[in-house]
Order: structure tokens, then sequence, then C-alpha cells
């Protein structure tokens, strides 16, 4: 692209100039203020419209209008005439070709029309990180490396000047969103929604062929409850026939037990009616009678012993004589009186025994006490003596002789008085017994007068007549009660013999009335017709068992309907069983029962199973259909797979490519720029390295041989080399794109002659490539670009340079 | 007198088709086929119908199936004999062991052989599948009763299996040999054969009445046995109705969709409702022209059974493109190379990366 001409009718602090730009080198110069970044500011609002924010910071200081027309022509020979109103915005662009025709509508780039991006081909940022270079900011950012090895890959594409490879992958891009869907998109995933409907489709043919399964399983089922029933109505039929068998001879031997029982039922009443004799027997009041004569028997049988009793025990009026005399002496004391005079008879004869025992006792003792005198009269004359002796040898002074006398009066005196002593105790014992003995005399005494005074009234003599005559009186005493007795109980038996004598007679007469004797005749009459009664009464009982026993046999049925039954079975060609077993029969019928209730279980169960089996079938699925859906949804996402996997292939490779080119372009940028480096330094510095992911600029450093990062040197050098790899860029851009005009805005500001004087190449030689617009407040560099060639625009003046 | 039996076996009914669309009407093309092999045993007058297997397939069969397979064996009234196969084995669930079997019909139940006596001079020894594969038939089977003895049984001829069949129940004319068996009246091989031994049928495919799968070879149909005074002769009868087809149909230079449409129409001329195609479009096509699979599908699916196309042209002189010094040409050379040597995936991205820089979204 080149810029032809500016008009700028109000922007900043520029209104109402025409600014002409040569194809080459431009150098606009003005001192600060002069609305040198304006302009530039607004070349590039022209081109690609103001930002957010830059409305009020351009708008005219004048109040003129806000707008400017520029005139350009791109690499492909066209002119372009560009109106811009920006307060407007975007709808203030107007574009024009060469002819006239307003070209905004076809070159719309979505609904805005963005010039710079139109025909520079690439966004704004990459046209202000590649072409327009502002004061001290020659370096390109990193920040918009991106953006920037994009453009510069898509102008070395090598196709037409199009963003083929760009293009390519983002179609590819939008072709694996829209039909195969990313990982994480949530509403266009067809892949995921192709899994998740195959996983749909996969329960529902395992659905259908679980339905399948099932009704198979429940006609399995179906078959087996059948099988049940069948196998349970086997056995019981089975069972049945030798039921039946044992139930027919069942039948026979209970025909025959009937036949027993209507036997014995004949015989029994046959005998039964050889009673009617006693048939109104009161047979209950045999008992009665029983007592009666037993109570008649055993009073006779008393009254009798009694009377044998008295015949044997003879009291005569000798005895009774006898016992009137000793009633009035021994037979008048009562019991206890006649033990107390025994009492005190034995009382006295004690004591009289304990007197002269202990007069005895005292005499000994007054004989010890008198002998006692003698030795102890005989102790005290020695004593004496000795004292006599004692004094007369004291006298004669012997003194040895005088205390012998002296010890032995002492002894024989000692002893004397313990003689002396001895003796006064023995006479105090003899006293005391005394005393006892005279006690026991008076007591024997006052026992005797007890006695005394008993017998004399009695005149009896001695208490040995007493007892005597005492022991007499009790004898005849019991002999004339115990007479008394058996005289009494002879009668009261003789009583109770008539009372039940009549007793029987009565009762007798009721039962036996017909018999006539003695009570013994009678009560064996009675006796035998009890005996009949009871007779009558066993076969009265045997009927009654019989009765059981039919009823047993029978068990409830009728006689003729077990004979016809039997009749029947055996027609019906039942062999019964040899025995009658009624537990096996029993046994057999409760199995059968269960047998029957089983089939019965398995025939309901299995009517279950076919209810459930017909309403299944109502809605039988069509399983070939469901795997078929199931396969074609598979097949979809094979076919779909696949496209996934070419289009990844397809992407990998054209990026690949495409980075391949990328690193490409580094390497033609390299080679540019190291060209113009080694012109411009001499040969001082020939080769740069460039990242092409980053833009990071390194160069070999000469001093070292190394390949150094730029800010490993001067910032004079490192300018110069950005500088240099800026053209170099916009050279790239006009390989395969449309170069850019460089808008150059005062990079030099801080520059030393030197270095301005060292760049000055740079720009000439660049300004030779492409259009080159350099702002500069240095009126040394603008004359020394002039001289190179360039046209100058001084801003300084008003109104229109070239 | 004579004896006529006519046999037939893989019917599939309630197969699952997904080799092409159309799966409903080549099961209801199956169930024809079925009724046809009864209405040929009516019409012959055959004494028995023997079926060697596969009737239907077990998973997928349900009670219609069983009504209608037991209406048209109980419609020919006389014995049935069934050798059940592979995909029908007999068991306690399967529509053989229902109680409402026709009463004519005969089911091998058990992995053994088993006589069925047809006529003095003519029986038939059956070996019927369960769940669990069967092994070798005739490995020891020795058959004494004399006259013609004719094995019925769903086995593999080792000598003869397809390319990709799955053998079961396998045997070899030897052991048939050894076995005593006149002749072997089988199923299991989906294309119809008769293998003569020493120049007399010794072992008879009847092949499915209706193909199943694309690329089987041989007769599709039953076969028509009769014993004559001790002489067995075979006669294959096809019945098929339907045909699978995979059809190449070349474009050459086509540059519009209109003019693959119009190759197409000559291709599928002689095709009708009863033919299920494959097409593979091959050859080069304009760059750009659209070759759309479901529209042609539409297009011409009414005039055949059913119509599944597989786009395999070449949209681009990709050699040519491969030598562009640009990204393009470098993928295209890179593609190129891995398509040549048979990466499918390589080739369908060369169409892709054709499109996507002649400014088409690739679509699937």
């Amino acid at each position: 692209m080149r810029l032809d001409t500016l008009r700028i009718d109000g922007f900043g602090r520029l209104a109402g100039r025409t600014f002409a730009f040569a194809p080459g080198l431009t150098v606009v110069v003005g001192p600060n203020e002069a609305g040198k970044s304006t302009l530039s500011a607004a070349i590039v609002a022209a081109l690609y419209g103001l930002q957010r924010g830059e409305k009020d910071r351009w708008r005219p200081w004048t109040g003129s209008a806000y707008g400017a027309v520029l005139h350009y022509q791109t690499a492909d020979g066209k002119r372009w005439e560009l109106h811009r109103d920006f307060e407007r915005d975007a709808k203030g662009v107007r574009l024009y070709d060469e002819d006239g025709n307003d070209a905004a509508g076809r070159a719309a780039v979505l609904r805005s029309l963005v010039p710079g991006e139109l025909h520079l081909r690439v966004p704004l940022d990459v046209y202000l990180q590649t072409a327009c270079v502002r004061q001290r900011a020659i370096a390109l950012e990193g920040s918009s490396a991106g953006a920037v090895s994009t453009a510069l890959a898509q102008a070395l594409d090598g196709g037409p000047k199009e963003d083929a490879a760009m293009g390519a992958l983002e179609r590819l891009d939008a072709a694996l969103r829209k039909h195969v869907g990313t990982q994480r998109a949530h509403k266009n995933a067809p892949l995921r929604a192709l899994r998740a409907e195959e996983e749909r489709r996969r329960r529902e043919a395992d659905d259908a062929r679980a339905a399948l399964a099932s009704l198979a399983e429940l006609r399995e089922r179906i078959a087996a409850e059948r099988a049940e029933r069948d196998r349970a109505a086997a056995a019981a039929a089975g069972l049945e026939r030798r039921a039946r068998e044992l139930q027919a001879a069942q039948l026979r031997a209970q025909l025959a037990a009937l036949k027993d029982y209507r036997d014995e039922l004949a015989e029994l009443q046959a005998a039964r009616a050889a009673y009617d004799d006693v048939a109104t027997f009161p047979v209950a009041r045999v008992g009665e009678l029983e007592d009666a004569y037993h109570a008649w028997r055993s009073a006779v049988h008393v009254a009798e012993a009694a009377s044998r009793a008295l015949a044997e025990e003879p009291f005569g009026d000798d005895d009774l004589r006898e016992l009137a005399a000793l009633g009035h002496d021994a037979g008048s004391l009562d019991d206890d009186a006649y033990d107390a005079v025994r009492a005190a008879a034995a009382q006295a004869e004690t004591a009289a025994s304990r007197a002269a025992a202990a007069s005895g006792d005292a005499a000994a003792a007054r004989r010890d006490g008198g002998g006692g005198r003698t030795a102890s009269g005989m102790l005290v004359a020695v004593a004496l003596t000795a004292f006599a002796g004692d004094v007369a040898v004291a006298i004669a002074h012997l003194w040895i002789w005088t205390a012998i006398a002296s010890v032995a009066a002492i002894v024989f005196g000692f002893a004397a008085a313990r003689g002396s002593r001895a003796r006064a105790g023995r006479a105090a014992e003899a006293d005391a017994k005394q005393r006892i003995a005279d006690a026991a005399t008076a007591e024997e005494r006052l026992a005797a007068d007890t006695v005394a005074r008993v017998l004399e009234p009695l005149k009896i003599a001695s208490i040995d007549e007493l007892a005597r005559r005492r022991e007499r009186y009790v004898a005849l005493h019991a002999r004339a009660a115990l007479r008394a007795k058996a005289d009494a109980r002879a009668r009261s038996a003789e009583a109770d013999a008539a009372a039940a004598a009549e007793r029987f007679d009565r009762l007798a007469a009721l039962l036996v009335p017909d018999v006539a004797g003695t009570r013994d005749e009678r009560r064996a009459a009675s006796g035998k017709r009890e005996a009949r009664c009871r007779e009558r009464d066993g076969i009265d009982a045997a009927l009654a068992m019989l009765t059981v026993r039919r009823g047993t046999i029978l068990l409830g049925a009728d006689e003729f309907a077990l004979q016809a039954e039997y009749e029947a079975l055996v027609a019906a060609g039942v062999e019964p069983a040899e025995h009658d077993e009624p537990a096996t029969l029993r046994e057999i019928e409760r199995e059968r029962a269960e047998l029957i209730a089983r089939a019965h279980d398995a025939e309901r169960r299995m009517e279950g199973h076919a209810g459930e089996l017909r309403r299944a079938e109502q809605n039988v699925p069509d399983a070939a259909a469901a795997d078929e859906a199931l396969a074609s949804t598979q097949a979809q996402i094979v076919k779909l797979e696949a496209f996934e996997r070419a289009l990844k292939l397809a992407r990998d490779t054209v990026e690949q490519r495409k980075d391949e080119a990328h690193r490409a372009f580094a390497r033609r940028l390299e080679q540019y720029s190291t060209d113009v480096l080694a012109a411009i330094t001499g040969g001082r510095y020939g080769e740069i390295r460039l990242d092409p992911s980053t833009l990071e600029i390194r160069v070999r450093i000469p001093e070292t041989g190394q390949i150094e990062d730029l800010d490993r040197l001067s910032a004079g050098t490192s300018d110069q080399i950005a500088l240099v790899v800026r053209f170099a860029t916009a050279r790239m851009f006009a390989e395969g794109l449309e170069r850019p005009p460089l808008l150059l805005d005062d990079p030099f500001a801080f520059w030393d002659a030197d270095r301005i004087a060292r760049c000055l190449p740079v720009l000439v030689r660049g300004g030779r490539d492409g259009q080159t617009i350099v702002f500069t407040a240095s009126g040394e560099l603008a004359e020394a670009a002039a001289a190179a060639g360039a046209s100058r625009i001084d801003l300084a003046a008003n109104g229109v340079l070239v | 007198m004579a004896t006529t039996i006519v046999h037939a076996a893989d019917v599939h009914l309630e197969t699952a088709f997904t080799d092409v669309r159309g799966g409903a009407r080549r099961r209801a093309a199956l169930a024809d086929a079925f009724v046809r092999i009864v209405d040929l045993a009516i019409a012959r007058k055959a004494d028995l119908l023997t079926i060697g297997g596969d009737l239907y397939e077990a998973e997928r069969a349900g009670p219609q199936t069983a009504r209608f397979i037991f209406a048209q064996l109980a419609r020919f009234k006389k014995p049935v004999l069934i050798a059940p196969g592979n995909h029908d084995p007999y068991s306690s669930r399967a529509l053989y062991a229902r109680d409402d079997l026709p009463a004519n019909v005969h089911v091998f139940a058990e992995p053994a052989w088993a006589p069925y006596a047809v006529a003095d001079d003519v029986t038939v020894f059956g070996f019927g599948h369960t769940p669990g594969e069967p092994g070798r038939p005739f490995a020891g089977a020795r058959f004494t009763r004399g006259g013609v003895q004719l094995a019925l049984v769903h086995g593999s001829d080792e000598d003869r299996c397809p390319p990709g069949k799955r053998a079961t129940a396998p045997f070899t004319l030897d052991e048939i040999r050894a076995s005593g068996a006149t002749c072997v009246l089988t199923g299991h091989y989906h294309g119809g054969a008769v293998i003569e031994d020493d120049g007399k049928p010794r072992l008879a495919y009847p092949g499915s009445p209706e193909p199943i799968k694309f690329g089987e070879r041989g007769t599709h149909g039953a076969i028509v046995a009769t014993v004559k005074r001790g002489v067995l002769a075979i006669e294959a009868i096809p019945l098929a109705r339907t045909r699978l087809v995979d059809l190449d149909v070349p474009l050459a230079d086509a540059a519009s969709e209109n003019a693959i449409l119009a190759a197409l129409e000559r291709a599928l001329g002689d095709y009708g409702r009863d033919d299920y195609l494959r097409v593979r479009l091959h050859g080069t096509v304009a760059p750009g022209t659209r070759v759309d699979a479901d529209l042609i599908a539409d297009r011409f699916g009414d005039l055949v059974g059913a119509l599944d196309v597989e786009d395999r042209t070449i949209a681009a002189d990709y050699a040519a493109l491969a030598r562009e010094p640009n990204v393009r040409g470098r993928a295209i050379d890179d593609l190129l190379q891995r398509a040549q040597s048979g990466d499918d995936d390589a080739r369908a991205a060369l169409r892709m990366v054709v499109s996507a820089f002649e400014g088409l979204e690739p679509v699937p």
C-alpha cells in the first residue's frame, strides 16, 4: 500500500491541511507539539478507525469537521479514496475505487468496513506492531508476537494473497466443531450425541432381547409347572390305585366286622332276654340290706361276748362285803391322801436314819477332841520345863545352853499352841453334827405324827397294813367296774342287734318279699338276684360296646353305602389288597392329598404365568429392528470417528506445515535483516536470529562470537537492529500480502547524531523498498534524509508541503 | 415308490441386517422365502421337509416368529424334521420347546445322532445343536440301518469354509464316508452347493433362501432330494428374490452433482426393489463438486431395495497439488504419501485439505 495524500478536515490539533506522501521515504519534520504524532495517528485512524477512548482524544481543537480523506493505492495498482467521518465511527466510512464506485458494500468485513484490514490484510494490532513505530519503541513487542507471526506466515504462504493455511485450519476446526463436536462443547456435540444415542439404542436392544428372553423364561416356567403338575397328578393317580385297593380291603374288612357284630349282637340279645326276672330288682338297695345284715350280725356277736365275759368273772357277796369294808378304811382315802401318808412314812424313816448317823458322827468327833488335849498338855509341860531350864542355865551363865534351851522352849511352845487350836476345831465340828442329828430327830418325830394322825382314825396299825388293805380294795373295785361295763355292753349290743334286725327285715321285705326264712337265707336270695342283675348289666355293657363297635366299623357311613361302595370298587376292577392296612391307607391318602394340592398349586402357578405371558406377548419388541438401529448408530459413530481422525490428521498435517512456514518466515526475516544489518554496520553484525513465536531478536556478538540477546548491546545498536527488523518485516509483508506504509514516529528523538547518521542508511534503503514516513523533530535528520532523496514535510509551515 | 425330501436351512428369520439399510424388508423377504420353501415341498408332494438349522435367530425370535414358523410347518401336514443349528440351538427356551409345536414336527434335540425312518429304505439321522459347541458330529458316527442313510446336521465342511465364516460342528468328506451316510443334508454356509463324491451327491448345502450377507457365493434356495430304487438324486432349487450387490460406479471427471447422479442412474438401471446395493463411487471429480451420499440414497432409494453409498472419489489432482511450494502443497504431499501406503484416514484427509483450502468446509 502506498499513501498518496491525506486531507485532514479536523483531527486533534490539525485542521484543514493536506499532506502528500512520497512513494519512498518521506520525512515529516517539526518541533515538539507541532502535530507529528497527530498526523501519524490520523493515518492509522483513517485506515483502521478510532479505537475505544480515542474519539475524544483526537477531536479537532478548532471545532472543524472531525474527518479526513485518504488517497492510496494498493500493490495491484488500484487507487482508492477513503472518506472518514470520525463522528460517525464505523458508519462514517466511505471507500471509492478509482472509478468512483462505492466499494464499501462488497469490501465490508462483517458489518463494518475497515480499509486497513481490507487492503493490508492484517489487523490493527499487527499493523501497529510491524509498521507503526512509536517514539522509543522500535523493537517488536512480544505480546503481539503470535498475531504478527501469523500475519507474516500468511504473507509467506506462497499461494495467492490470502490466508490459505489459516483459513483451511479454521474450516477444518469448524468442521470438527460442527460435525464432531469438541470435548467441551455442550450444545453442538454430534459425536457425543451419537454415543449417547448408541447407549440408548443399546439399552433398547438389550431390553428387547431381555423382553424376548423373559417370554421364553415364562414359557420355560410354564413348562416346568406343567411338568410338576403332571408329575404330581401321575403320582397321585398311582397312589389312588393303591388307595382304592386298600380302600376295598378296608371295606371288605368293615363288612366282615359288621357281620361279626351282627352275630354277636343276636347272641347277646338272646342272653339278655333271660334276665327279665330281675328287671325290677332294686339292686341299688342290696348294699343297704348287706349293711343291715352285717350290723345285726355284729351286734349279736358283741352281746354274746359280753355275756360270756360276765359268766367268766363271778363277783359274789363276800366280794361285795369286803369291798364295802375296805371302802370304809383303806378305800376311804383318795389317791392323793394315800400317797401323802406313804410319803410321810417314808420321810420319817429317812429322818430316823439321818439322826442316827449324825449322832454317831458327833460322838466320834468328841472323842477325837479329847485325845488332843493330852498331847498338848505334854508339850506345854515340856515348854515350861525348857523355859525353867533356860532360866537356870542363864543363871549359870551357860549361854549356849541357854540358847538351846530357849529354842527348845519356843519350839515346844509353838507346837503346844498349834495342838490347842486343832482341838478347838474338832470340838466345833462335833457340835455341828450333833445339831444335825437333833434336827433329823425332830423331822422324824414330825413325820411320825403325820402318819399317826391318818392311821389312828382308821384303826390301822401301820403303814404297811394300810398299803395291803389299800391294794385289796383297788383290786376288788376294778373287778366290780369291769363287770359293770360288760353288762352295759351286753345290753347295748342286744339293743343294736334288735334295731339292725328290724332294718334288715324291712329291706328284705322290699328286695325279696317272696322269700321266707332266716335272715341268712333271705340275704342269700338277695345276693343271687344281685348277681343276676350284674350279669344282666354285663350283657347290657356288651351290647353298648357293640353299638360303639358298630360306629367304629361304619365310621359314620351307612352300612348299605359301604356295601355298595365295595361292590362298585370290585365292579371297577379294583383288586382288594390282601390285608386291610388303615394306617397305610391313611398315609397314602395324605400323600395323595399333598400331591393333588401340589398339582393344583402348579396348575395355579402355570395359569398365572400363562396370563403373564399373554399380557407380555401383547407388546413384543422387534429385537432385530433394535439391533439394526444400534448397528446403524454404531456405523454412524464409526464413520464420524473416521471423519474425526481424518479431520485431525488433515489439521495436524496443515498445522505442521504451517508451523514450518512460520519457521521459514523467521529464517527469511533473519536473512533480510542480516543483509541490511551487515550493510549498515560495515559487516560488524552479520547474523541475526529471530524467534518465530516470540519475535525476540538475538544477534551474534563479534567480540564473543556468541549469539546474544539484543539487550546485551548498547541502546543505539539495539534500536538500529530493531529498525532493520522492522524494515525486513515490511518487506516480508510485501512478498505475500500488502506492504504497509512504515510510520516511524520520531524513533530517534533521543539519539545522538552518530546514531542517527548510522540509521539514516537504513531509512534510505527501506524507503527504496517501500513507502516510509518518518516523523522527526530533528532538522539534521530531515536535512540528511532530504539529501539522500527523501521528501520532506515541514509541519511548522501552515499549508501543504510536498 | 420314490421318496421325496425338500431340504432347506439358514432361513435366519429375525436376522438383524446391519450392512445396508432396508433390514425390515429383507426380514420380510426371508419370511416369504420360507413360505416358498413350504410351497415347494407341497408342490413337489414331498414326503418329508428337513430343516438343516438356523431357521431363526434365537435371541430375537418371539411369539410372532413361533406362530409364523409353526403355521408354515403345520401347513405342510407331512413330517418335518429339524436339526437345530448354532443360531437356533435346542434348549428349554427354544421355539422348538414350545408346547404348541405342530405335531408333524420332529426336532432332533440332542447333539447325538438319532434315526428317523422315512421309508423302508430311507432313514434320516438327525443331530441337533444345543447352546454349547457340539464338536465333530461325524467323529465315530456309524450308520448301519441300511438303505439310503441321510444325515441331517448343521455344520461346516472344513474343506469349503468361506473366508471369515466361523466353523461349527465341523466335518470332512472322509468322516462322512466313514460314517456310512449316503449323503449329508446340512446348513451353515449361506451359499448353496452340492458336493459330489465319486459321482454321487455326498454333501448338500441348500444355502440361505435369501442372501444374508454381501459376498456370499453359491445358490440361495432349497434342495429337493429324491430317493428312487435306492438311488439318491439331488436338485438345487433357487428361491431367492433379493440380491446383495457391491457396485463400483466410476466417475470420470464429473464436474457437477448432476453428472454424478447421471452416472449413478446409468449404473443402477439394471436393479430393482429386491436389490440391496452398496455403491462405491470412485474416480475423479472436479474440485468443489459435492458428493452427497445422503442425497444420492434419497434420490435412488425408491428404485432399489436399499442403497448405501461410499464416496471414494478424488476431488483433485493430488499429485499436482502436492508439487505446490506452499503449505497446501506440502500438506497434500504428506497425506498423499500416507494414502498411497494404504492409510484410509490419510485418503479422507486429502479430500478435506483440498476442500478446506478451496474454502469449503469438509463434511462427513
